[in-house]
Parts: structure tokens; sequence; C-alpha cells
């Protein structure tokens, strides 16, 4: 390791994560999505059980900008982006740096297919062309692992997870978190989205009616392993998002974690009505990781934690 | 005992799983799907040497293993124990079952350098020199006109052990070994 007052990535590498950023830029331009800056710093943050905010005395840094990309949407404003720097406690790891760059943008009147396709000619942009597949997270688990996680019993997937390494807790969201990370990386396609999530995982995004039943309409996309995005037809209807809140506020206290108070100015704005929409969250030092050809996110960092 | 959060993870930590001293080979941070972070990581089991492969919650813990290496020397084998003594002023002894010098025996001649693996205080594995020089007792005779490069003879060597060497080797010369791969590497500097 060089002396930690150097940045972790070479200069040439700078330059070309430059370039990179600066054709993002142009292709939202060119579409005419607006380049949007919202606060870092907020007074409200995520409910989500899996998701710790870092928590300051006047509020919280945010671990996204979708609320208050939300709250632009309702108040008028176009479909927009934005990159900028996000926040989450004590995620640190090859691919996880407790502070990293986050692309996000909210697309109006796209369902999630049509902003899927727009991933795709991002992502074509940054590592060039090459084709994307598409499984329901019930059968990429079914495929990789032979178990039906909308079906199997929570014993029959604890038995399933623990012959494949996993030494954690019984319970049956964890196992299926283990089950997904384990199928996500053995499944033999360099690009492809994971769509359908149990409706248990749909955080912000609309539950929608599917072959299993009730599945949220979210997605993923992995690249080589990488998680690289998360996207969303996003929640409009507040009476449903401060339900979802409580119930992880529920789910917080059972894991013994602080209670999160619902963001009022969100849902006063989603009562206002948010515009139908679909948005999508892309790690940006993983694209530019990934693009690069590295494999992991310092050496397209400029300070990773360590050096910060 | 101590014990170290899977955030405190890293290669080389000696760590007890599932009742046996294991080192960590890798350690990764896994989060899928905005779900549960998990720490992927590969043990290498000290007595055993298989290599078991667990995704642990992060945060969780594990017991620190009470295991040290030394180097000791190779004293004597009693035929059912193998006899080290620590090279430092305590001089302590300690014994090793066949099953933990675990092959080592090939090679052991008395005052030999060996790693030692402890776990609370007893042996678990033995590592012989990386180089040994053992005496030939016993191969056939070289034959006239085997100077083809290549061939090669089975020869006992005084630890009992029976390794392949080249055909110019006669009985009472002395020979180095690569104990990593059993081979023979040349005829002793010394002889």
């Amino acid at each position: 390791m060089t002396s930690p007052w150097r940045p972790a990535a070479t200069a040439q590498t700078l330059c070309d994560r430059s370039s990179l950023v600066w054709s993002i830029r142009k292709f939202f331009h060119d579409r005419g999505v607006i380049e949007v800056h919202t606060p870092v710093l907020g007074s409200r943050t995520v409910s989500d059980l899996h998701i710790d905010s870092i928590a300051v005395q006047s509020g919280f840094l945010q671990t996204s900008p979708e609320y208050f990309m939300k709250r632009l949407l309702a108040g008028g404003v176009p479909s927009c982006y934005q990159i900028g720097p996000v926040f989450r406690d004590g995620e640190v790891g090859a691919w996880h740096n407790p502070e990293f760059v986050m692309l996000e943008w909210y697309r109006i009147g796209f369902d999630s297919q049509r902003l899927r396709n727009e991933v795709m000619e991002l992502v074509d942009l940054a590592l060039g062309s090459d084709s994307y597949s598409t499984v329901t997270y019930q059968n990429l688990i079914g495929e990789e692992v032979g178990v039906d996680v909308f079906d199997a019993s929570p014993n029959e997937l604890l038995r399933v997870a623990e012959s494949h390494g996993y030494s954690g807790i019984d319970d049956a969201n964890e196992t299926c978190d283990f089950l997904y990370s384990h199928a996500m990386e053995s499944y033999d396609c360099p690009r492809f989205f994971v769509v359908d999530f149990p409706v248990g995982s749909a955080a912000l995004s609309q539950i929608t009616m599917s072959e299993s039943g009730n599945v949220a309409d979210r997605f993923e996309l992995i690249v080589s392993q990488v998680e690289l995005a998360n996207g969303y037809n996003e929640l409009q209807d507040p009476i449903e998002l401060d339900r979802r809140i409580s119930r992880d506020n529920r789910r917080r206290k059972n894991k013994s974690k602080s209670s999160i108070s619902p963001d009022e100015r969100l849902l006063a704005a989603m009562h206002h009505g948010l515009p139908q929409c679909s948005g999508v969250a892309v790690g940006l030092d993983r694209l530019i990781s990934l693009a690069l050809g590295f494999d992991d996110l310092n050496q397209v960092m400029t300070f990773p934690a360590g050096r910060a | 005992m101590a014990s170290y959060s899977t955030n405190e993870f890293r290669n080389g930590l000696k760590v007890m799983l599932e009742g046996e001293p294991c080192v960590i080979l890798e350690a990764e941070f896994v989060k899928p799907g905005k779900g549960q972070a998990f720490t992927r990581a590969k043990f290498r089991n000290l007595i055993s040497g298989r290599v078991w492969d667990r995704t642990l919650r992060s945060g969780e813990t594990m017991e620190s293993a009470d295991v040290v290496e030394l180097n000791m020397e190779y004293l004597y084998s009693d035929g059912t124990d193998w006899h080290f003594m620590r090279m430092d002023d305590t001089f302590e002894q300690v014994s090793a079952s066949l099953a933990v010098v675990g092959g080592a025996e090939r090679w052991l001649s008395e005052q030999d350098k060996c790693t030692v693996t402890l776990w609370e205080g007893n042996p678990i594995s033995v590592v012989p020199p990386n180089f040994v020089e053992l005496q030939v007792m016993d191969t056939e005779p070289n034959i006239r006109g085997d100077t083809v490069a290549g061939g090669s003879k089975p020869a006992t060597l005084s630890t009992g052990t029976t390794i392949r060497v080249p055909l110019f080797i006669g009985v009472g010369e002395v020979i180095r070994i690569d104990t990593r791969t059993g081979e023979y590497v040349g005829r002793s500097k010394q002889s």
C-alpha cells in the first residue's frame, strides 16, 4: 500500500473516471433529463432494516437521494438525475465503502421495463455493448440452489442455506438474503437483471401480480457478479408507504435497532401526488471500476475508508 | 479468550469454528439486495487441513483460537510418538502422534528444525524443513551405459521412506529433497 496521504486511484484512473462521468452527464443531457442537487444532510432517513444511516447532530447523512428527488417530482420537476455522495454506516469491503457516489435518476411515465432498457443503454455506454438476460428472484434461486423461496418452509430454506455454508441465524428473511447472494454470484451470465422481488423486499416499489402471486416491481442489475443497479416502479401511495415504515420499525425493534421517524414531508409530497415514475440507483464507483477493468472500488476512489 | 468481530477478520487470523481451530484464508463483505450484511470467509481447519466456506452475519464474533506456531527441534521417535523440543530457553518438550506428524515423519532426522503448531499447548501439525538431506540406504546399483537423462529408480532413505532418484545415485550418498513436493533435488553439497 502506498503512503496513506496519497490518493488510492492513480492520476490516469481519475482522468478516465472524469471522462466517463462526463459521458454519463451527456447521456442524460441528450435525453432531456435534468441534473439536480439535493441535500446530503437531511432531517430524516430511510427505515430499511439493513441500511444503517450515519446520524449527526443536525440529522442524517443521506443513504440515497430518493426522498428528496421524489419531493422534487411531486413538486413538478421533470425527469431528473443526480450524481452525489451517499453514506451507509459499516459497509466496508472490496465493493463497499461507507461513503460512495450514487448515480440516481427518475423517469416520469416509465414502467420498470422501459427504465431497464435505459439502464442497459447507460451500462453499454460505460462498459461496451453486451447482451442482458432477465430472471425472476424466484427462478434465480430455484435454478442455482434448487429451492422455491416462495414456497419452501423456513426449515427447508435453512437446511438448503446451511448446505451452502450459511452459518447465520434461523430467520427466513436472512436465509433468503443469503441464498440470493449465493445464487447471484453463481449465476452463469455476465449481465443480468433480477426482477419480481418478494413483497417483503419491496422497499419503495409498487406491488404487482405475477404468475407466482404478488411480487415487488423492483429490479437489480448484476454485472460480473457485482450488484450495479437497483430500481423500482415507484410506490405512489402514501398510506402504503406509512404502513411499510411501521413494518420496518417493527422489524428494527426485533433486531434491537433504533426506530426511524417517518419523513412527513415525503408523505405530504406523496399525498399531494407523486407522478407515476420509475427510478434507479447505480453505484457509480462500481460502474467505473468495472468499466476500467478493476476488481474493487479502492482503485477508482480518491480517498476510500482508511485514507479519508 | 479474546474474540473477533467479522469486521476485524483478516487473512491469517486464527479462530474457533465449530469447535476446531481454523485460520482465515480470505474474508469478503457481502450485502445482497439491500438485505442482511454477511461476511463470507474461507477457513482452513488447522487439524484436518480442509478448507471450509462459511457465511456469517456481519458483526457476529468468533472466539480466537489459542494457536501458536513454534520452531522446534525434532528429538526422537519412540515408535508411537514423535518428540520435539522448544528452541527457546524453556527447552520444553511436546510429543505428537503419527496422525499429527501427518507425513512429516518421512523426512525427519534427529535435530531437524520443524514448525510445530500448538493448539492450547498440544501439537496439531508438524511442518518439516523445506529441504532435508538424507542418506541413501538402498537402491539398485548403477547399470553400465544408463547415462540417459531423465531415467529414475526407487531409493530407500535413512528415514525408511522411498523416493525416486536419478540412475547415477548410489548407496551411501546423501541427497537433498524438497519436502513440499517429496522430490529429489540434487546431491548434497556436503557429501
